[in-house]
């Protein structure tokens, strides 16, 4: 039982983290509460299903061009819609709210409002001290702690990826040390999305793909990245795990019902008691 | 002449419009669809007033309006209640609930406030799956006095109720409680500096627009005769209603009443496109965000000319004044 809280829970908490991270450093760089960020997971799966699927394109081929896909979509996103309305924050929210149900209806339309599965790279199961789980579920994990690590020495130790951090800080004097932070906008919305759509691509196999997909992910992608302190990147992978743990116990010892109103009231908690979140340093909306 | 298109005027002729529609057309159908208008014209400017003038968006609207309309399922499980009393005991209940979600969230704003009311809307939903025992659960419960067995008088009593509601609501927004709301959203610290208790305002706000959507809700269960998660709960509702309200334009009450009217019918009109209408709606919505900041109806109504009207130089700092103004986010700016 311990184990499998323990494993189960890792693989939800990696896939959480793949999610939040993104949305948490679009808020962090860019001060953006960006709801489009679920429809990059959608998408993903959508484009994986057209280019796999429909087209018959190597799998490997259609997962690249799928994630090429979303970050164009991204940068498509912003530089249309959210770059007009950047000054206000709800009014960011709502447009790009408004654009996530755009984007579900057409792809119901596109596609159909039917689920569809989606090819996996890898089959069969795997055990790991003891418990058994599909290897789909491990490869995901292993993506998903990779990108993480990678985003990690991205962030740290190379100059594109420190300019980010530094706009994040204070893009005002990261200007005058001669950082492009239009640049910085851009590189940050790209990797948001292709972060969003690895989530996508390598979970869809397991997970159902149906046009309103897009919702429950977005949703605990924002409370992973408030649980975790807004603009925080470490406190939302720190707050994924929890969440991906709590989710699986919860659901192994109670029941599957009660998990997501724990998960809920947890959120609900950590706002009114520390609203600047686990690892958030001041409260700035 | 030109005084005319005054906005109180305006109200007033489609407030006559409304109530003598019934004479010009004796399409039910229609009629169903101005009743539905009505709440949610209702919803739209409760929520405008909580919302729209404190600057405290509520992303889980849908929960007062559930807690209203839920009061009224379970007090007819045991009698049939009628319309007249369940209103306010609908709102009252809402009005708790406003008190018990308002008083925590007080410190949060922006993003914070939208995620804890998305998720205490949330928790109150997956609440009435778990007790479906009591609640219906995804059923709903059924056998809710009819507000009326005449279908006209339906009509009637909606149009009332929401010309009483949005009137209250009105009132508030223009005396110096309304103008006392704006001046938190404008700067809390400056308000506070001035003397005024901004605690006991925010709390205010939340519980008379939590009771307005309350007793809203309530108007529903006994339109539908029904109450369920669908129908009063879910998170589209609470979406639904954000986005009638910023589309027709918030910190006004008649904007926000207004875009429910322009929504409801549009949604309508579209239907006629088969899977399509939902698109253009959702098309519509994002245009009106990145073209009217200041949404629909208000934008159309400071357009409009007239000596009555505000003066030339108010294009400023009207909708497209923003431009100059550098967001936090913004600054550095992108080239």
């Amino acid at each position: 039982m311990g184990y499998d809280i323990l494993i189960n829970g890792s693989i939800n908490g990696a896939f959480y983290a793949l999610l939040a991270l993104g949305f948490c450093l679009m808020f962090g760089v860019a001060r953006l509460v960006n709801l489009y960020h679920g429809s990059y997971y959608m998408l993903a799966a959508y484009f994986t299903y057209l280019f796999a699927v429909l087209l018959r394109w190597p799998l490997l081929l259609a997962v690249a061009a799928s994630l090429s896909g979303v970050v164009a979509v991204a940068i498509l996103v912003d530089r249309v819609c959210v770059n007009r309305v950047r000054q206000s924050s709800i009014a960011v929210m709502i447009c790009t709210l408004g654009l996530a149900y755009f984007t579900q209806y057409l792809v119901r339309i596109l596609f159909g409002p039917r689920y569809l599965s989606i090819p996996a790279f890898v089959s069969g199961n795997a055990g790991i001290l003891g418990v058994v789980i599909p290897s789909t579920r491990l490869l995901a994990f292993g993506v998903g702690i990779g990108l993480i690590l990678a985003l990690w020495a991205f962030i740290g130790k190379t100059r594109a990826g420190r300019s980010i951090m530094a706009v994040a800080q204070d893009p005002e004097a990261a200007t005058y040390m001669g950082i492009n932070t239009a640049a910085a906008f851009t590189m940050a919305t790209g990797i948001s999305a292709f972060l969003a759509g690895v989530a996508g691509t390598v979970v869809a196999p397991f997970l159902s793909v149906d046009p309103g997909m897009w919702l429950l992910p977005l949703i605990k992608a924002f409370a992973i990245v408030i649980l975790g302190g807004l603009g925080s990147l470490w406190g939302s992978v720190l707050a994924a795990f929890l969440l991906g743990y709590l989710e699986t116990g919860v659901s192994l010892l109670l029941s599957t019902n009660v998990r997501e109103i724990v998960f809920l009231a947890v959120v609900l908690l950590v706002l009114i008691i520390k609203p600047s979140g686990l690892l958030g340093k001041s409260l700035t909306a | 002449m030109v005084k005319l298109f005054k906005p109180l005027n305006v109200v007033v002729v489609l407030l006559v419009l409304l109530l003598a529609m019934p004479l010009l057309t004796k399409n039910s159908y229609l009629l169903g669809v101005l009743i539905l208008a009505n709440i949610y014209a209702v919803y739209a400017a409760g929520w405008d007033l909580l919302s729209g003038y404190t600057g405290r968006e509520n992303f889980g609207y849908a929960l007062f309006i559930g807690a209203g309309a839920y009061a009224v399922g379970f007090i007819s499980k045991v009698f049939p209640v009628q319309a007249w009393l369940s209103l306010p005991v609908g709102g009252l209940t809402a009005a708790a609930f406003g008190l018990l979600i308002g008083i925590p969230c007080l410190r949060l704003k922006g993003p914070y406030l939208a995620l804890a009311t998305l998720a205490a809307a949330a928790i109150a939903e997956r609440v009435v799956m778990i007790f479906s025992g009591v609640t219906g659960g995804e059923e709903g419960m059924i056998g809710i006095a009819p507000l009326s067995f005449e279908p006209l008088n339906s009509y009637y009593y909606s149009v009332i109720f929401m010309a009483v509601s949005i009137g209250i609501l009105y009132l508030i927004g223009h005396l110096p409680e309304g103008l006392l709301l704006k001046s938190i959203k404008q700067d809390e610290t400056a308000a506070e500096a001035a003397g005024i208790n901004t605690t006991f305002h925010k709390v205010l706000a939340f519980v008379v627009s939590a009771f307005f959507g309350g007793a809203a809700g309530a108007f529903n269960a006994h339109y539908m005769g029904y109450v369920g998660p669908d129908a009063v709960l879910n998170s589209t509702i609470s979406l639904t209603v954000i986005i009638m309200a910023v589309v027709g334009g918030t910190g006004s009450i008649l904007g926000a009443a207004g875009g429910a009217y322009l929504l409801t019918l549009l949604g309508e009109f579209l239907k006629r496109f088969g899977d399509f209408h939902l698109l253009f709606y959702t098309a519509l919505l994002v245009l009106v965000v990145l073209f009217m900041p200041k949404g629909m109806i208000n934008s159309l109504a400071l357009k409009l000319p007239g000596p009555g009207s505000e003066p030339v130089s108010r294009p400023v700092s009207g909708p497209g004044g923003h431009s100059g103004q550098v967001g936090p986010g913004r600054a550095g700016g992108r080239q």
